[in-house]
């Protein structure tokens, strides 16, 4: 990145922090938590870390002197946050977190890969937006790759944080107001949970917790697994036993040429097209195994089913963010470093229309002139923008610190 | 931890569960406390004797055939039963040896677990909440999915430590945050919560000496208690030399392993828990080191969640018998340490890189200083 629009990015991180400390909320029991922070510098991100606060004037005195481009605190509570030596920091507990990363959702995703990516080369800096192998510009060879937003996953995101939302409050029994979803200012949408009944896992119960959310290791083959999970189905039940009705469902209710697509063999279909009806209606009133076994003429068919049902309930969450318990996360109310958005905390009731490309913009008012290096659809705050590389385009503040950060733009 | 102030546990309940703070209560009610020289008493004979009695089942009774019907309490005085516990936890600190500890902590809550089993589900929730804070309650769906009802964190506390598939919590019934069990399953679950209670008194106890103890006693009382303790030292000894020659086999040397080898094989042999990433180097080694399935499965025995069945598929599977017809080797030593599997290096293992190799090195010195001893 050029030093001018290095400059020119801290310059506004500065006014944003100056005019918006009210926006960052500390996490509760904030004195016993780690901080770290990226400063805007040439070349390697370094973090520093190991910081601990004993007030938020301590803390706002800290952000304001540095103007970090990225803040993140740890979810775990320590006797000495401070101390370097994670033996030495006296673990005491840690939220549980939940990472949706779009990258774990992109494969789905109908648009194509390519649109999900663009190229840079790390000597020269020019982006491309398909891969090359050498950069036609400098000749230099270190072409790196780097993500593109991409809306459809960021929407996909938000539903799977949902999905994960009711499976915390149906399945794990906890309350509402123990659960904070945020977008993470880029990719993702984070839930974290303090909770005090999760604060004291280990690393292998919060894995027990993952695999039940991602789906792993359902015995769905064992009988006596299968009629103590699913003792009847019946899409009205609470947690997993109505979930999976809904789901099996939700796939048998659909064409029988789509039931093939989906990977049903022709015998099984035929089965599901003579009782259809009946089959819908027993899954809306409750009904138990043996009798859709016997329907469909075997439990290998019934199992496939299930497993393709099982595929539609769970949720891609990150392994590695909520089995660490010694993560640094990002501290809602300050700015994503390569987007310029805000980590942002979304009231519940604002889930499902929460738009983060409207939503939380930390830039408004201004217009800026720059020089796009890259050819793509952008849409902020409502508004769509065509860029084509090469072109000099004044754009609203927010869409133009989004591009300088990302690095496809430089300042004119 | 609440305390409550009424149980419902009976004298012959807290025979049963003598490791709760009601047998506790009742010890503290019925003797106040106790000083070594009434311990040492004729009238206390029979608890002592019982104490004894006590610490060598835990080293012979083999866990595995142990049955609700051994244990009858009826067929024993109560206060005996409930006072020779703690009196056998400080017998054992006296002779100091954690292997038997550990032993004594999983044969009693074997033990525990056995009678929880067949325990009215009141009984159950009334231990695990007042004794671990568990939040249990009689479910209150339909019994089909058991007739308890834990919240998933004293689920997962307990359940994340057992290999099996079964015990996964996605195949666990789960609604509100409480997972739904038979009471089969919850007397597990307690078993293991148990031994770890049982092994945490022990730490509390800190470290006791002879000395501490007798001072000030009788010196008559004293010789006669320190012959016991002698005699059930060298009952012990023996013993923990018998089970060493149980698992000794043809022509393995454990005393050539490598020190990582040998601490995941001790604390194996002692029930310990061992990480499913030490179990698995641990039976590549004995494999490869020649050691028959029938006697590496023989050293699982004492495992906690030991399954004979699932434990001879698991070492089967290891010697590509079974799956996918590999014969897996030990971990190598870089990947020893990542997984903190390795205590510190010494003069051997500077030169090799794997525990294997380390055996086979220390196996080839000493097959040619024999041969050097019978040159003719």
């Amino acid at each position: 990145m050029e030093a001018k629009t290095l400059e020119f990015l801290r310059k506004k991180f500065r006014e944003y922090y100056l005019k918006n400390l009210k926006e960052i909320s500390l996490p509760s029991q904030f004195e016993k938590r780690e901080f770290g922070f990226i400063p805007f510098r040439h070349g390697k991100t370094v973090m520093v870390r190991h910081k601990g606060f004993k007030s938020f004037r301590e803390f706002s005195d800290f952000i304001v002197n540095l103007i970090p481009s990225d803040v993140y605190y740890s979810s775990a509570y320590y006797k000495n946050p401070s101390e370097e030596k994670m033996s030495e920091k006296g673990w005491l507990g840690a939220d549980l977190i939940f990472d949706i990363d779009c990258d774990d959702i992109q494969d789905s995703c109908q648009k194509s890969p390519a649109e999900h990516k663009f190229w840079r080369c790390l000597d020269c800096g020019e982006t491309f937006d398909e891969n090359v192998s050498f950069c036609p510009v400098c000749n230099g060879s270190r072409v790196e790759e780097d993500y593109w937003l991409c809306e459809l996953c960021l929407s996909r995101a938000k539903d799977e944080a949902l999905k994960l939302f009711t499976i915390l409050e149906e399945d794990f029994g906890i309350n509402q107001k123990h659960i904070t979803v945020v977008f993470s200012g880029h990719r993702g949408y984070h839930l974290h949970v303090e909770d005090e009944a999760v604060i004291s896992l280990g690393a292998d119960e919060r894995k027990e917790i993952v695999d039940y959310i991602r789906g792993v290791g359902l015995n769905f083959k064992a009988k006596k697994v299968r009629r103590n999970i699913l003792s009847t189905l019946d899409i009205s039940k609470p947690s997993f036993q109505g979930r999976i009705s809904r789901a099996i469902y939700d796939l048998l209710v659909e064409s029988s040429k789509k039931l093939l697509e989906n990977g049903l063999d022709r015998k099984t279909v035929k089965k599901i097209e003579e009782k259809r009806d009946e089959i819908l209606t027993w899954l809306s009133n409750g009904v138990e195994e043996e009798v859709l076994i016997k329907v469909l003429g075997g439990e290998g068919r019934w199992i496939k089913i299930m497993e393709k049902a099982l595929a539609k309930t769970v949720i891609p969450i990150d392994t590695v963010v909520t089995t660490d318990i010694h993560r640094l996360i990002r501290l809602p109310g300050t700015l994503h470093g390569k987007t310029g958005l805000k980590t942002f905390t979304i009231p519940i009731n604002m889930l499902e229309e929460f738009d983060p490309l409207t939503d939380a913009l930390a830039f408004k008012d201004e217009k800026v002139k720059i020089k796009v290096k890259i050819s793509r659809m952008l849409r902020f705050n409502g508004e769509i923008f065509k860029l084509s590389k090469g072109e000099i385009i004044t754009l609203p503040l927010a869409a133009a610190i989004f591009l300088l950060a990302r690095g496809v733009a430089s300042l004119t | 931890m609440s305390r409550l102030v009424e149980t419902s546990l009976t004298e012959q309940d807290l025979a049963k569960y003598p490791f709760t703070v009601d047998a506790a209560e009742y010890v503290k009610k019925k003797f106040g406390f106790l000083k070594l020289e009434e311990v040492l008493s004729p009238d206390f004979k029979p608890i002592l004797d019982r104490a004894i009695l006590r610490i060598k089942d835990s080293v012979t009774l083999v866990i595995k055939e142990l049955s609700y019907q051994a244990f009858k309490p009826e067929k024993i005085e109560p206060y005996i039963e409930i006072l020779s516990f703690p009196l056998a936890i400080a017998l054992l600190k006296l002779i100091g040896d954690s292997y038997f500890e550990k032993r004594f902590a999983l044969f009693e809550a074997k033990k525990a677990s056995i009678n929880l089993e067949n325990e009215e589900p009141e009984k159950i929730v009334e231990i695990a909440a007042k004794n671990f804070g568990w939040r249990i309650s009689l479910a209150d769906f339909d019994n089909s999915h058991g007739e308890l009802k834990i919240h998933f964190k004293d689920y997962l506390k307990n359940a994340a430590k057992i290999r099996e598939d079964e015990w996964k919590l996605i195949n666990q019934f789960l609604v509100g945050g409480e997972v739904y069990l038979t009471r089969k399953k919850i007397a597990r679950l307690l078993e293991e919560e148990i031994r770890k209670h049982i092994e945490a008194k022990f730490d509390e106890v800190g470290k006791v000496t002879f000395f501490d103890v007798l001072e000030g006693v009788d010196e008559e009382v004293r010789k006669e208690f320190l012959d016991e303790i002698n005699n059930l030292k060298n009952f012990l000894q023996a013993r923990k030399k018998d089970i060493a020659k149980e698992f000794s086999f043809g022509d393995v040397k454990p005393e050539f392993f490598p020190p990582c080898i040998k601490n995941l094989y001790m604390d194996v042999l002692s029930g310990k828990d061992v990480p499913h990433i030490g179990r698995f180097t641990l039976t590549a080694f004995l494999i490869q080191v020649g050691m028959g399935i029938d006697e590496i499965v023989k050293i699982y025995t004492s495992t906690t969640d030991f399954d004979e069945r699932i434990t001879r598929y698991q070492v089967e599977h290891i010697a590509g018998i079974v799956g996918g017809k590999t014969k897996y080797k030990p971990l190598n030593c870089g990947n020893m340490k990542t997984h903190g599997l390795c205590p510190g290096e010494d003069k051997t293992c500077m030169k090799v890189k794997n525990p294997l190799t380390y055996y086979l090195r220390i196996l080839k010195t000493s097959l040619k200083r024999e041969k050097w001893k019978q040159r003719p």
